[in-house]
């Protein structure tokens, strides 16, 4: 499989992550966003990014300069048309992303792989509008944040997608440091779904709002199960509402499942404006 | 110098700890707890239960303590409610989770008092672990509980074919950094004790959430 040219929609905190780990493979990066300055921001930020490793040693002058060459912000109606791949990482709004693959469909080459980095919509839904030949090249490439550092990338298929693709996909990233996994096109993918009662269960036990429990359940967590962070201060810096929503959606999804069921305390807290560390509140309080 | 008598199931992960001349330890057999007689609670201080056992054979064996020994009893209630037992049992001053292995070598521990905490702390510091002080047992502590709920919608997932175990251990390791993927996780522990965990809360709670996958209860 070649992947030389990869095409970027979105140039928020994922699409920028992406693009800069793909420049780094050597991959020529167009990054297109619906506000252009938006994209030329991104860049900015990316560069900043690369001459700080350079700054650490991490990687010699030759390579940043190779990196920042490789990444082009483009105005979002001057794309090229001759992509490998194109991953999306736009608002979670399933109308704006089918819209978006549509347009793809209709001008990017017949062999362009096109990809979703959503982590809540299924990719069936983005595919079904697509044309036959299309469908067997849509798949789910979800990567985590921070995108240049954390290894796994999600790949996921729908019933149409080509299996060799995914075979490929899985050897393509597995020779470039990230450690891909696959799985079909369910609810939450693997981590969204697994990691679920990572919260549901530390809320199960907190009950109902008692400060010092909430420390010591992050404490436990992190001291005796061996996690980064505890269950709270990990909602606090996703934002409880975000993980809110999350909770909200993989329960929906799976039809009421009482495993996933939302807890009381999400929604007192989301209520009440303590949505964690982006405004100073939430389990716990932070300096501004 | 206090005597302590340590009592230890064929399950337990620190078993082998107690196979020593240093500690004066009694291997408990679930379906002969009658077999336990006052002789061998002479002179001792202090008991040590580190067996893991489902709620009814828990209670047949603190009830035969009680019954034999009239000092403290400091007991493992990993896979079982805690709350309920610290009540009903007085002599009960510390109990603690030591069923489940623990990546960092440390176990939660809640104590009556002060001198329970440093007793029950001398005690995990001797055979090196560390403790990690909690203010309440609740059903089957915090770390159990999380992380038999995560190991259960990992075979869940198994079950639908969502992916395999190995591409779920990845995605958990490299996603959100934990230090072992749930089924790497669940084979440290014991399907047993995570089966027991799970069916606990279930007895306990009566909420459908707890309901064991069957490809879990498949690895009995």
């Amino acid at each position: 499989m070649e992947i030389k040219k990869v095409l970027i929609v979105g140039a928020g905190t994922m699409g920028r992550g992406i693009a800069q780990w793909f420049a780094q493979q050597g991959v020529k990066v167009e990054l297109v966003d619906a506000v252009f300055e938006v994209a030329l921001a991104a860049q900015e930020l990316a560069n900043a990014s690369w001459d700080k490793l350079h700054a650490k040693a991490k990687f010699n002058e030759k390579e940043i300069a190779s990196f920042k060459s490789n990444l082009t912000p483009v105005e979002i109606s001057e794309h090229s048309n001759d992509c490998d791949l194109v991953i999306e990482a736009i608002i979670e709004n399933v109308d704006i992303k089918r819209e978006l693959f549509q347009k793809i469909d209709m001008n990017m080459k017949k062999e362009c792989i096109i990809a979703s980095n959503t982590s809540s919509i299924p990719i069936t839904t983005l595919a079904r509008e697509l044309s036959q030949e299309r469908k067997t090249k849509t798949i789910g490439l979800h990567f985590f944040n921070p995108a240049p550092i954390m290894k796994l990338v999600e790949i996921i298929e729908t019933t149409w997608t080509d299996k060799q693709l995914t075979k490929d996909l899985f050897d393509w990233f597995s020779k470039r440091s990230k450690k891909p996994a696959v799985c079909k096109d369910s609810p939450g993918f693997i981590v969204n779904r697994v990691a679920r009662n990572f919260y549901g269960e530390s809320l199960h036990i907190l009950e109902s709002y008692d400060q010092d429990k909430v420390e010591e359940i992050d404490n436990v967590l992190k001291n005796v199960g061996g996690f980064r962070m505890g269950p709270f201060t990990l909602m606090d810096l996703i934002g409880i509402d975000v993980n809110y929503d999350v909770t909200q959606s993989v329960w929906k999804s799976f039809y009421n499942d009482p495993r996933f069921r939302p807890h009381q305390i999400q929604r007192e807290m989301v209520e009440s404006g303590r949505t964690g560390k982006k405004v100073s509140e939430g389990f716990y309080k932070y300096e501004n | 110098m206090k005597t302590r008598l340590i009592l230890t199931s064929s399950n337990h992960p620190l078993e082998k700890k107690f196979k020593t001349k240093e500690f004066k330890s009694i291997e408990v057999d679930p379906v002969a707890i009658w077999e336990l007689d006052g002789s061998d609670f002479e002179d001792v201080d202090i008991v040590y239960d580190f067996t893991c056992f489902d709620r009814a054979t828990k209670l047949d064996l603190l009830e035969k303590i009680s019954h034999l020994h009239e000092g403290e009893i400091m007991t493992d209630l990993t896979t079982n409610w805690g709350d309920y037992f610290i009540e009903h049992y007085p002599q009960i001053t510390a109990a603690f989770a030591a069923a489940f292995y623990s990546p960092k070598n440390t176990i939660e521990v809640y104590s009556k008092d002060v001198e329970a905490y440093e007793e029950v702390t001398d005690f995990f510091k001797s055979i090196g672990m560390e403790v990690e002080n909690t203010n309440s047992v609740g059903i089957c502590f915090t770390y159990p509980r999380v992380i038999s709920m995560i190991i259960n919608e990992a075979y869940f997932s198994s079950e639908e074919k969502m992916a395999t175990n190995e591409d779920i251990d990845t995605a958990m390791k490299f996603g959100v950094n934990y230090p072992l993927g749930p089924f790497e996780w669940a084979q440290k522990i014991g399907h047993d004790k995570v089966i027991l965990v799970l069916d606990e809360l279930y007895q306990v709670t009566g909420d459908p959430r707890y309901r064991v996958s069957r490809s879990l209860r498949m690895q009995m």
